[in-house]
């Protein structure tokens, strides 16, 4: 039976589709109380008093925390962790605001009473006085000298500045003729990953063997038990983390959040069960953004359309702090330029500054759709300057399938790839060549279709030095007296399904029945230690670390039934839950040699073998350095997926209304465990991606106030948006994972930004618009007609 | 207040709080968690509820509103493990994958085909324009509507 | 205060409960996310949905009378609005989703005023009529005066909006344009036309914080149209994050064009 590459429904389907599933609200531990939080209404504010009074006196409240109890608890986030290319600033971050607040959304206080109402109620009634202070609502205002600075025991607002130089940039820049050079700004929308579950935890200490149990909507339970035992200063070993179903989450619920330790100091404090349910306005302002960066850029090339230079200042704005680590997102993207080209002469800057907008907080794409956002449409803008067609300049540029392993100016490894591959397999499933007469025929209705192309990068299986998020996970794969097989990870499912994944892969790697392994995740007391789901990461080190636990118990298995069958091992066959002798035909069930181990021990089968049918094992993946070598070489993602995406579009001039009529996308993940799933996991991304590139975006004022407070603002696509997709996958195995799987769980994401402003641009081509900022409104879409039209071009 | 209610094809009375909104009363008084809440604001129709045989966004009723009415949830009244067709659609195609927003879907979808049974794609979107999925994209969730549709009529 | 919730089932139990403090609540699908974020008085709620008299879509005269709790999947399935201001069912039909239609009311969509609500600016071009009632008596105000500003009505905290009284359109051609930028999200403009043989109007809603309004006669020209349609536009700007004033400004000159365009194909019905 080959289960691996077999389509195979998710396994909690049924429970989810029948409402049965358990997600953290859910959840109801007996004598739950409810925490609701006080926040910022400001986006920055000297706190000068909270008086808690009116809340403490409504019936049904039974406590109200403010910052000032929390740190004189000795409660505060130091953040930690060494980074080997750059040191960021850092700043003691406090869970609940203590002096001051620096966005709007930060929470100030926290309330726990009887029910969501009366809790809701008290916050209402909490009186915070404020005085507020002029306020940075962006990262160009955070840069000027003289500028308000949000973090004021530091000289400026910048946390990070990180230069990425290969060659000399400048002197290629300035030898090279303005005919060879061009140049431009993009700009990255602020997004939120918004899960359609909030974040949430309900936390239940138990007084009597100072216990306490956590129930959290996560993505990593044991990296959250870690960060939640140091920042409460409670014991690690008498701290469980519980991940129920988790309802979306998509980078979105990478721990630790401020409101995870004050629920679990109030029930400390309470003795009692609370939960924390975040309410999606909440979510909007201060469950973390991410993507809100700028590029000025100027590039050289020849005339052939190979890219000679590249210089780059990327501006991030990454908000203020707080316990998150999204801002890291930001060296992503300036470690993943120029990614999928050879460039020989490279400077790249990227500035990361706070300002009074909400924190990032990492999302599906992780800073490498920003770079392939701006790599893509660069190379754009080459085409364009140069007169060639778009294809024939990635091309020209692209690193050939003989240039891998493939060091990036930033001293990243790329270590496989065939980009070309996926560009042309995606030109022929869209059809690119015939699209031009198409589109002439269009032209000559009165009607815009316009086809673009984005190319994406997806590095995967993200390995921080020093960091509990790394490149590495474990399994325990254990079989009970009657031949069943359980899997227990360390890595987790947020929808992503790898729990079906891993069966798959055990089943295969054990010889077993599906239907009899089951896998248990997301539990720190039964798991082994795992860093849970990021990253597309759960399938490659989840998947290889459980098969190599089941490998062991197989071995065992294949030693006992071998001495059962009176057969050599090397004649054995394992399959169906069975094991069978080729020689004499004869043959064993799992049952039958589980009973054995189990009831016989002391038998004639058992000699010198140790009865244990349970092992541990921890897959630690190869091609990552945490340590630069003497080139510069360090790098953090073992694998490198790529897609190339490519749509064509209508676009209606009048209004700058952009419609997808077609999406294709041609991906390479390696060996693809579960199609069915590996493609649903890419229709999302690539859902998100065009949701980000036409109809999301968190707006601030120039005071950083929020614009987009409720989905009716902040707008996901609906169904009403969905468009027709097409996939093609290709298979560039990887050398370091099982089977050379790499992961899927990001790709697709990064591609439709430069896909869609590609096709905008070709749809446009009479008006020589470009599309440069994302995302694209028909508002944007029109302007740019407009300017177009005012210089005379188009019509 | 006290109220009495119709859930499921059960009669229950329930003391609410004025301000208690109708998801609420569903799942921590009835109990009754398939509908979820995900934004609070009548935007995603994860709590999608029938209530006198019409499709509502729960989060923005009062419990107090549906005094006297009745409300069928994504469960009535099916015997675990048992589900619908639709819902067997949703597993074999795939329609899902957190499952957040599958139990609005699907109210959604018992809605629509009660009323059209035969629904374009067109008409599908439009019946389903009030329910967020933030992760299939709607590629299997339309395909598991399509594959409920004909099913049905025998196609 | 504390909170209440009361559901007279008449109108002069419910003329009772409005002090002046009440909170009205109709379909609840703008008042609901408000009090949901803490926005908005929610001590005492006084509900609408138990008042037979408000419900209901019946002919009076020249004109349709709309119960103020007629909800917009109503308005959009009822033959009698069908037939005699087809726009409106059109204008219904459009708003929002399945969900809200079925829950959203007339009353509370005149109540709101909202820029760009489908209702405000198609009742704005039929010369819709408001009822309104408080125990201080009752009153009919033309819709146009009605709604004052952005999300602003002509409406006293302790009045109600009994019913909208629309005038038929039989015998005219009449059209409506919405455009909006993604579901979910409030149009970015809507357009109504309603052309009888003896009057005309153009309302175009979206570009400033209430529709604006042409008067048009049995012949009118285009051009001069579209021009004080944009002369309004101009004078009263409205803009948001996604939809700056200066790209509504222009769409309504497009919205507008689009509807006279169509209203003039039509068939007089
Ligand atoms: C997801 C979503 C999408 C939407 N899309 C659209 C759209 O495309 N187009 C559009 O036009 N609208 C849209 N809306 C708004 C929708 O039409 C609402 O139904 C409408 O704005 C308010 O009607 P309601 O009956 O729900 O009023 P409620 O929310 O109950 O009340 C609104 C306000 O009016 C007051 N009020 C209500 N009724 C009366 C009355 N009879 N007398 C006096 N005061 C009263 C209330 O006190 C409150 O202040 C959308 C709403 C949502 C949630
Ligand atoms: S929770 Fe009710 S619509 Fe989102
Ligand atoms: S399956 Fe996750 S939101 Fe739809």
């Amino acid at each position: 039976m080959t289960y691996v590459g077999a389509s195979i429904p998710g396994r909690n389907n049924r429970r989810s589709a029948a409402g049965a599933a358990t997600y953290v609200d859910d959840i109801r531990p007996d004598g739950c109380l409810v925490m609701a939080v006080v926040r910022s209404p400001h986006a920055h504010a000297r706190i000068r008093s909270v008086d808690t009074s009116a809340g403490h006196d409504l019936d049904g409240v039974a406590l109200v925390l403010t910052g000032e109890e929390l740190r004189d608890a000795g409660i505060a986030i130091h953040p930690s962790g060494t980074n080997v290319n750059f040191t960021p600033r850092t700043a003691v971050r406090h869970v609940l605001a203590v002096d001051k607040v620096r966005y709007v959304g930060e929470p100030v206080a926290a309330v726990v009473a009887r029910d969501y109402v009366t809790a809701r109620a008290a916050a209402q009634a909490v009186l915070v006085a404020y005085e507020t202070l002029p306020a940075l609502g962006d990262a160009r205002a955070a840069l000027k000298p003289g500028a308000v600075l949000v973090e004021e025991s530091w000289p400026d607002n910048v946390m990070v500045d990180y230069p990425i130089a290969r060659g000399d940039a400048d002197a290629v820049l300035a030898a090279t003729p303005p005919s060879g050079r061009t140049s431009g700004t993009l700009v990255c929308n602020r997004v939120a990953a918004t899960p359609l579950e909030g974040r949430g935890i309900i936390a239940d200490y138990n007084p009597y063997d100072e216990t306490m149990t956590c129930w959290a909507s996560t993505q990593a339970p044991h990296v959250l038990r870690a960060l939640l035992s140091a920042a409460l200063s409670f014991p690690e070993g008498n701290l469980r983390v519980i991940q129920p179903q988790v309802g979306g989450a998509f980078g979105g619920k990478i721990p630790m959040f401020p409101e995870d330790v004050i629920t679990a100091y109030a029930s400390r404090r309470l003795g009692r069960p609370v939960k924390w349910i975040e309410q999606r306005d909440e979510y909007l302002s201060a469950g973390g953004h991410s993507r809100d960066m700028r590029c000025d850029y100027e590039v050289a090339f020849e005339p052939d359309g190979r890219i000679t230079a590249l210089k780059a200042g990327l501006l991030a704005d990454v908000g203020a702090q707080s316990t998150f680590l999204g801002w890291l997102m930001a060296i992503v993207s300036a470690a993943c330029m120029p990614g999928s080209y050879v460039v020989d002469h490279v400077s790249i800057r990227l500035r990361a500054v706070v300002s009074n907008r909400g924190p990032w907080q990492a999302y599906r794409g992780y800073g490498k759709e920003v770079a392939a956002f701006f790599m893509e449409r660069i190379l754009d803008d080459v085409a364009r300057a140069a007169g060639l067609g778009r294809d024939a300049v990635r091309t020209r540029n692209f690193i050939s399938p003989s240039h891998f392993p493939f060091v990036q100016p930033s001293g990243w490894v790329t270590d496989s790839g065939d980009y070309q591959g996926t560009l042309e397999a995606v030109q022929e499933l869209i059809g690119w060549d015939d699209f031009p007469a198409r589109q002439a025929a269009a032209r000559a209705d009165g009607r815009y279709l316009g086809i673009g192309i984005g190319h994406e990068l997806t590095p995967e299986g993200s390995s921080r030095p020093d960091a509990l998020l790394n490149g590495t996970d474990s399994a325990t794969v254990k079989m009970t007296p009657r031949g069943d097989v359980t899997v227990l990870t360390g890595v987790t499912s947020p929808g992503s399904g790898n729990e079906t994944g891993i069966a798959q892969i055990v089943a295969e790697c054990l010889g077993a029945d599906l239907d009899r392994v089951r896998v248990l995740q997301g539990d720190t007391q039964s798991a082994p230690h795992g860093n849970g789901n990021y990253s597309s990461r759960s399938l490659t080190f989840g998947g290889s670390s459980a098969r190599l636990a089941a490998l062991v118990i197989r071995e065992k298995l294949e030693i006992v039934a071998g001495r059962m069958l009176n057969a050599d091992r090397a004649d054995l066959e394992v399959t169906g839950h069975r094991i069978r002798s080729r020689a004499s035909g004869q043959s064993v069930t799992f049952d039958e040699v589980a009973a054995e181990i189990y009831r016989k021990p002391h038998g004639r089968h058992m000699a010198g073998i140790d009865p244990a049918l349970e092992a541990t094992r921890a897959f630690k993946i190869d091609n990552v350095y945490h340590r630069k070598d003497e080139d510069g070489r360090y790098n953090q993602y073992p694998t490198w997926s790529f897609s190339t995406g490519a749509c064509i579009v209508e676009v209606t001039p009048e209004t700058g209304d952009v419609r997808i009529e077609k999406f294709a996308l041609v991906h390479d993940c390696g060996v693809v465990v579960n199609p069915l799933l590996a493609e649903a996991q890419l229709h999302g991304a690539i859902m998100q991606g065009i949701g980000a590139s036409l109809y999301e975006e968190i707006v601030y004022d120039d005071d950083a106030i929020p614009q987009t407070p409720t989905l009716r603002e902040y707008t996901l696509p609906g169904i009403r948006e969905s468009v027709d997709i097409v996939l093609g996958h290709r298979s560039t195995p990887s050398p370091f994972t099982f089977m050379g799987m790499k992961g899927v769980g990001e790709s697709g994401i990064s591609a439709p930004g430069p896909a869609i402003a590609s096709a905008i641009d070709d749809a446009l081509a009479d008006f020589g618009v470009r599309m440069t900022t994302m995302p694209f409104t028909p508002a944007r879409v029109w302007a740019a007609i407009q300017t177009a039209r005012s210089a005379g071009r188009g019509e | 207040m006290l109220i009495s209610v119709e859930v499921n094809g059960e009669v229950v009375t329930w003391d609410v709080d004025p301000r208690e909104t109708l998801i609420d009363a569903i799942r921590e008084r009835a109990r009754l968690t398939g509908a979820h809440v995900g934004c609070r604001s009548a935007s995603c129709g994860a709590c999608t509820l029938s209530l006198d045989g019409l499709t509502v966004k729960s989060c923005c009723l009062l419990a107090a509103e549906a005094d006297g009415r009745t409300i069928r949830t994504v469960e009535d009244g099916r015997t675990p493990p048992e589900v619908d067709d639709i819902q067997e659609a949703f597993i074999a195609a795939q329609g899902m994958q957190c499952g957040y927003c599958t139990p609005g879907m699907v109210m959604s979808v018992r809605h629509l085909l009660a009323q059209n049974p035969d629904p374009s794609d067109d008409e599908i979107r439009r019946g389903l324009a009030g329910n967020l999925c933030r992760c299939t994209g709607y590629v299997n969730i339309l395909k598991a509507v399509r594959a409920v549709r004909d099913a049905r009529l025998g196609r | 205060m504390p909170a209440s919730f009361a559901a007279p089932r008449t109108l002069p139990e419910l003329l009772t409960e409005l002090d002046g403090e009440a909170t009205i609540l109709a379909g609840g699908m703008t008042i609901m996310p408000l009090l949901n974020r803490g926005i908005g008085r929610a001590g005492k709620i006084v509900s609408l949905s138990g008042i037979p008299a408000l419900r209901g879509i019946a002919r009076s005269g020249d004109s349709v009378r709309f119960g103020a709790m007629a909800t917009h999947s109503e308005i959009a399935s009822d033959p009698i609005v069908a037939e005699h201001v087809p726009i409106l069912a059109t204008a219904a039909a459009g708003i929002g989703d399945v969900q809200v239609r079925n829950r959203g009311t007339i009353g509370g969509v005149a109540a709101y005023g909202n820029a760009g609500a489908d209702y405000v600016t198609a009742l704005t071009a039929l010369g819709a009529r408001v009822v309104v009632a408080s125990r201080r008596g009752s009153r009919e105000v033309a819709f146009d005066r009605f709604v004052l500003g952005l999300r602003r009505t002509d409406l006293a905290r302790d009045e109600v909006i009994v019913a909208v009284e629309v005038p038929s359109t039989s015998g005219g051609r009449t059209a409506f344009e919405r455009y909006f930028r993604v579901q979910g999200a409030a149009p970015t403009i809507t357009a109504a036309a309603v052309l009888m043989p003896d009057r005309g109007r153009l309302a175009v809603g979206g570009a400033t914080p209430t529709p604006v309004i042409v008067e048009l006669g049995r012949e009118f020209d285009l051009a001069a149209t579209l021009d004080a349609v944009d002369e309004a536009c101009a004078g009263r700007p409205f803009g948001d994050a996604h939809n700056p004033a200066p790209y509504r400004r222009a769409m309504a000159r497009n919205f507008a064009a689009r509807v006279l365009r169509h209203a003039r194909e039509e068939q007089p019905c």
